[in-house]
């Protein structure tokens, strides 16, 4: 029970990560909760072979972006989903000024490449150029010139519009 | 939108996250639990695709099977055709029997020793085709040659084809071999999962 009590821990603990990646990673909602629950479940079956070797959300995320760069390849194969939507807890804090931003952003993320895509994300929770690249794959120094080049994608669309 | 105001609508976001856990304990797990029942639905796919393969020869070997001679000919397509008739069958009977498991509504006892029983069978049935899957290809060998080149193989030279047999008889061993493996991890977490949910239970 030790296992499963840790897992299910860790997801709780770290839920924002696997909501940001498939965020970015998906156009609608169908998508957006079968990539959820395919990450929820690569954890599941990772968790027993990850020994602490990096942070829990450096592994989670290492995780969250390899299923999510695999579901955008793989044929589109339909699962059974449980529903999510139900169990969002209404909160009083609801901004949907904030919400309608969020969107125009992710709408903004959506247009870069793939990779593009993660590095901006891992950017954005405050990871420095080291740790984003020891999750992709990357050097510090090649993280930091895809950085420059991204910035200069976003001045640039926001310059045509 | 540029990076800052995307950094400025991040910390935003972040605090609105923590506000609103989506998760807890049971949908975590019913999520896990749907995704196993899914891998079973694959292992199914796959099983019954063999199966449609498998009883088709063994169907051509029944209607054929007049026609072998001498005896151990016959011999020969009658336990191939045995084999591949029936074995599928067994085998999509125990896959189901597993994935259709009542767990909603059941005492734990009572779900784990089902489980216990299914997958004893399911287990079996695996190891009977390891076992067997390895040697029908000699078993098979004097019925599907009459089949093939309407001869028999114990006084005309088998064709360089059984060459080509005997690789694909290592294929299946190995392949064997793998999906025996894949399966036995499929139902140790499916185990693993009915003992939770059942903690799970024991907490409400």
């Amino acid at each position: 029970m030790e296992f499963n009590n840790h897992f299910t821990d860790l997801i709780k603990e770290h839920e924002g990560i696997i909501y940001k990646v498939t965020k970015i990673y998906t156009d609608n909602k169908e998508d957006e909760n079968d990539l959820y629950q395919e990450i929820v479940f690569q954890i599941y079956k990772g968790l027993p072979s990850f020994k602490g070797q990096a942070k829990p959300s450096t592994w989670m995320y290492r995780v969250a972006l390899n299923t999510a760069f695999y579901y955008l390849k793989k044929e589109k194969r339909r699962v059974p989903t449980t529903a999510l939507d139900n169990l969002v807890v209404a909160y009083e804090g609801y901004d949907p000024v904030l919400e309608q931003q969020l969107e125009k952003m992710y709408a903004a993320i959506h247009k870069l490449k793939d990779v593009e895509k993660a590095i901006v994300v891992l950017y954005l929770e405050g990871k420095p150029y080291e740790e984003i690249g020891s999750i992709l794959g990357f050097t510090a120094n090649n993280i930091g010139t895809r950085m420059l080049r991204i910035k200069e994608k976003l001045k640039e669309k926001v310059r045509k519009k | 939108m540029d990076l800052d105001q995307m950094e400025e609508l991040w910390k935003s976001q972040n605090e609105q996250l923590n506000n609103q856990k989506r998760l807890n304990k049971k949908l975590i797990m019913d999520i896990t639990q749907q995704r196993l029942k899914a891998k079973w639905d694959t292992v199914l796919q796959y099983e019954t695709l063999g199966a449609v393969v498998c009883i088709s020869l063994g169907l051509v070997l029944l209607f054929k099977l007049g026609y072998f001679a001498p005896w151990y000919i016959f011999l020969s397509g009658l336990l191939t055709c045995m084999y591949m008739l029936l074995f599928p069958i067994f085998t999509l009977r125990s896959i189901f029997r597993l994935k259709n498991m009542t767990v909603e509504n059941a005492l734990f006892t009572d779900v784990m020793k089902s489980y216990t029983v299914r997958k004893r069978e399911f287990v079996t049935i695996q190891k009977i085709g390891l076992f067997f899957n390895s040697i029908l290809f000699v078993i098979s060998l004097p019925a599907l040659n009459m089949l093939i080149n309407g001869k028999d193989i114990f006084v005309a030279q088998p064709p360089l084809v059984y060459v080509g047999l005997g690789i694909l008889c290592v294929f299946t061993i190995l392949a064997s071999v793998w999906a025996y493996k894949k399966y036995m991890r499929v139902l140790v977490r499916t185990e693993e999962l009915l003992k939770d949910m059942d903690n799970e239970l024991a907490q409400q």
